[in-house]
């Protein structure tokens, strides 16, 4: 990560804070649109250093919680149009489960296409592990009332000295055919 | 082993083979930042959910700190995207800067650069907007053509610049492929360009366009708002009246045209509207010359009977006016008589609790004037009561607090727009306030503050279990070979394929034997550079936690400092509204209690015959 001159970001933005004019009690519209103005350019100079600071932060808690030799992630895709996702159960071995409960807007921005979800990330040791994973949704179009659809599985996978990326497609080979749960293994090429 | 026990594991194999959970496949390869790669998948994800801060840092932290000009193009898009929908445009620019220089897609290219202006423009920077959309204008690819004109319009409109803007909008010949609204803001151009003519009829077609949706309801009634209150201004009530009559009687503009049509009864009739040949409208677009349209018009004359009923109003004579002006002032209470049974709160219907008793009083109804006036003045102060409230509402600083609890945890960042008002006694006030992009955007940059403060805190939590996990003593030792099977797995090896054979070396002579010649004794090596520490000190994960650990407070003070102050800033936005507004209804009660006063003191000197 490039090393972010902390003090020098929040020094500027200090300085942008105190160059901003005393609250008066009656702006004028010109005032208060330039007070606006300025202050949006300190937001923007914050929202820079959060993002910076965040990050350093994420990549430390990834490295020290989830070394990259025992780190095991678990995506899901949705890959029926109009399943709306309740509830994703996770666990590895014999491990907790992991469970996701879905608002109506995860569940949508799940269905575009491409589009994956973590649902897991924790630590395995190499060899072989079992993974399993339920659901329970309910499709967009479906009345009233009606029972909710889900489904679970259960795979085997093998974990090297690398980091294991897993993708849990709930897919159906055709628009009549019954949704079903598969499961793919990626690996960065570098 | 035995036979027996042999076959039995053999069954016991293929059952367990048959009954074993799927077994994964090999493993797929994926170039890290290319759309196939998870993490950027993931970010498509948060960015879909409006957690464009999460995704931003998925993206970042994935890319472990790698120049994003370096990463593929699918990275660099998501990465402006995210970047911009989180109300970073500086840094989504340098990026779609940099994918200009190599062979984008032009449309994809220019689509968010159109974007990007549309945030200028949104955040108040128009020069800024401006020069973005004239950058473009050269390469601009044709499907954009029309958006590209309706956001420079807007631009040069927000500086004031009208004549630019209608002349651009009638530059191209593509009027008919440009959008109400945009046809909506050139009528609006023009007449402020000084082209009445043509910018009235541009409205007319608007006003009288076809509508399937909400918005374009909306649309159409603003449209005749518009030419409505643009014609009683020029004192042509006679042309203003048909275009009030064609706005809804409910809907967000219908309380002004009730206003307007009552006052355009009483406004001088004035010269007929000219139309400038601007294209021609056939019967058929005209969504007014049918009947199924008649019942969501108001119509004067067509309204419940019972309206002078309902709002008390006993029949009386005309002794002052004439019989023209007696018909004109029946006919202007007829839409205020219905729009002072709506919301007491809102302007119009303020003002025509005023506007009845003084066409009662001018029709000789003196009496039932008197008793208008008073109830007016009853109403108005309870509408001043209300603005106090507010008003000690929004100086404690509750106001911003009651917009933006709802959704408090939402990264929605400048896609975020406050859609409806929670229900607090300052929130009805500043309705128009909450149009306006300069309240909308502080509200959005207060927000935006307080979610990454949330998120500063809660890093102070996350670091101490980081440092804590990486300095227990508890972690297992590590196993050599693992470390080094670890080490060997991602290694470059120089020469694949090379393999390395042991031999026995036959010309080597026995220790001592050797009698020839011995070579030159060998350099002395310098001493390896290895130092005790690297350059800059060591940079561990402990060491960057305990930095990271530090910038928390000031960032603590930074965004605290901020966010004050946002909130501060929309306070006086909101004050000063409410102030204006205050004023006004101050105004209509000196009115009321002056034209009171008057009718008492006619009274008292026998002036009023009724």
């Amino acid at each position: 990560m490039p090393s972010i001159n902390c003090r020098k970001a929040v020094g500027l933005l200090l300085v942008a804070l105190s160059a901003s004019a005393p609250l008066a009690q009656a702006a004028s519209s010109e005032e208060l649109e330039e007070r606006a103005l300025k202050l949006d350019q300190s937001v923007q100079a914050f929202k820079k250093e959060a993002l910076a600071f965040g990050t350093e932060a994420q990549v430390i808690e990834d490295d020290v919680l989830y070394p990259a030799h025992s780190r095991l992630s678990v995506y899901l895709s949705i890959k029926v149009p109009g399943l709306l996702l309740k509830d994703v159960s996770v666990s590895v071995d014999n491990g907790a489960p992991q469970t996701f409960s879905y608002t109506d807007r995860d569940a949508k921005a799940l269905l575009a296409d491409k589009h994956v979800q973590r649902v897991m990330r924790a630590n395995v040791a190499p060899g072989a592990h079992r993974l399993r994973i339920s659901y329970s949704g309910q499709m967009a179009d479906a009345k009233e009332g009606a029972a909710p659809v889900g489904d679970s599985y259960e795979a085997v996978f093998d974990k090297d000295q690398r980091p294991t990326d897993l993708e849990i497609s709930i897919a159906r080979r055709n628009r009549l055919s019954k949704a079903g749960i598969s499961m793919k293994q990626w690996r960065s090429s570098k | 082993m035995s036979r027996l026990n042999r076959s039995t594991r053999l069954a016991a194999f293929c059952l367990g083979a048959a009954l074993a959970p799927a077994s994964a496949l090999a493993a797929e390869s994926f170039v890290p930042g290319t759309a196939s790669d998870p993490q950027v998948r993931n970010a498509m994800f948060l960015d879909a959910d409006g957690r464009y801060f999460s995704a931003l840092i998925e993206l970042l932290s994935g890319s472990r700190g790698k120049d994003p000009a370096r990463m593929p193009s699918e990275f660099q898009w998501r990465l402006a995207e995210s970047y911009l929908s989180f109300g970073m445009r500086d840094e989504a620019e340098a990026i779609y800067r940099n994918l200009a220089s190599g062979s984008p897609d032009s449309l994809v290219l220019n689509r968010a650069r159109l974007r990007l202006a549309e945030f200028d423009y949104q955040r108040g920077y128009t020069s800024e907007a401006r020069a973005t959309l004239l950058r473009m204008r050269e390469k601009l690819p044709k499907p954009l053509t029309e958006d590209w004109q309706d956001l420079y319009a807007r631009v040069l409109m927000a500086d004031g610049r009208y004549g630019e803007a209608a002349q651009m909008l009638s530059a191209e010949d593509n009027a008919r492929k440009l959008s109400e609204y945009t046809r909506y803001n050139l009528g609006i151009a023009l007449i402020n360009d000084g082209r009445a003519q043509q910018g009235t009829t541009i409205l007319d077609k608007v006003g009288r366009m076809r509508a399937e949706t909400s918005e374009d309801l909306a649309l159409r009634d603003r449209a005749n708002l518009t030419l409505g209150y643009y014609f009683l201004q020029n004192k042509q009530g006679g042309t203003a009246k048909p275009f009030f009559s064609r706005i809804r009687v409910e809907g967000p503009f219908s309380n002004r045209a009730l206003l307007g049509l009552g006052w355009a009864e009483l406004a001088p009739t004035g010269a007929r509207m000219q139309r400038a040949e601007v294209g021609k409208q056939t019967e058929e677009e005209n969504p007014f010359s049918n009947f199924s349209t008649l019942g969501v018009l108001l119509r004067p004359g067509f309204l419940e009977d019972d309206v002078f009923k309902r709002a008390g109003l006993r029949s009386f004579r005309l002794s002052k006016a004439q019989k023209e002006e007696e018909d004109a002032l029946r006919k202007a209470l007829v839409p205020w008589v219905e729009l002072i049974s709506r919301d007491p709160m809102d302007p119009a219907v303020q003002e025509a609790w005023l506007a009845i008793p003084f066409t009662l009083d001018r029709l000789g109804a003196h009496t039932q004037a008197l008793k208008f006036y008073e109830r007016a003045i009853e109403e108005l102060e309870k509408g001043r009561k209300r603005m106090d409230v507010a008003m000690d509402s929004i100086k404690g600083g509750r106001m911003v607090e009651t917009i933006v609890r709802r959704d408090v945890d939402s990264e929605a960042g400048w896609e975020w727009k406050l859609k409806d008002l929670p229900d607090a006694p300052e929130t009805y006030f500043l309705q128009s306030l909450l149009a306006e992009h300069r309240f909308q955007e502080t509200l959005k940059n207060y927000r935006d503050m307080r979610m990454l403060a949330r998120n500063v805190d809660a890093w102070r939590g996350r670091l101490d279990a980081t440092e804590s996990a990486w300095t227990s003593t508890e972690r297992e030792p590590a196993v050599i070979p693992d470390l080094i099977a670890r080490a060997r797995q991602d290694q470059d090896r120089s020469f694949p394929g090379l393999k390395i054979q042991l031999r026995t070396e036959q010309r080597l002579s026995a220790p001592g034997a050797y009698t020839g010649a011995l070579p030159k004794a060998p350099l002395p090596l310098a001493p390896l550079a290895v130092s005790s520490t690297p350059q800059g000190g060591f940079n561990g994960p402990y060491e960057r936690t305990q930095v990271l650990k530090k910038r928390v407070a000031n960032l603590r003070d930074v965004s605290s400092q901020l966010s004050e102050q946002q909130s501060q800033l929309l306070t006086e936005i909101a004050v000063k509204e409410l102030q204006g507004q205050q004023r006004q209804i101050e105004k209509y009660l000196v009115e009321a209690r002056f034209a009171l006063a008057r009718l008492y003191d006619r009274a008292q000197k026998g002036e009023l015959n009724e």
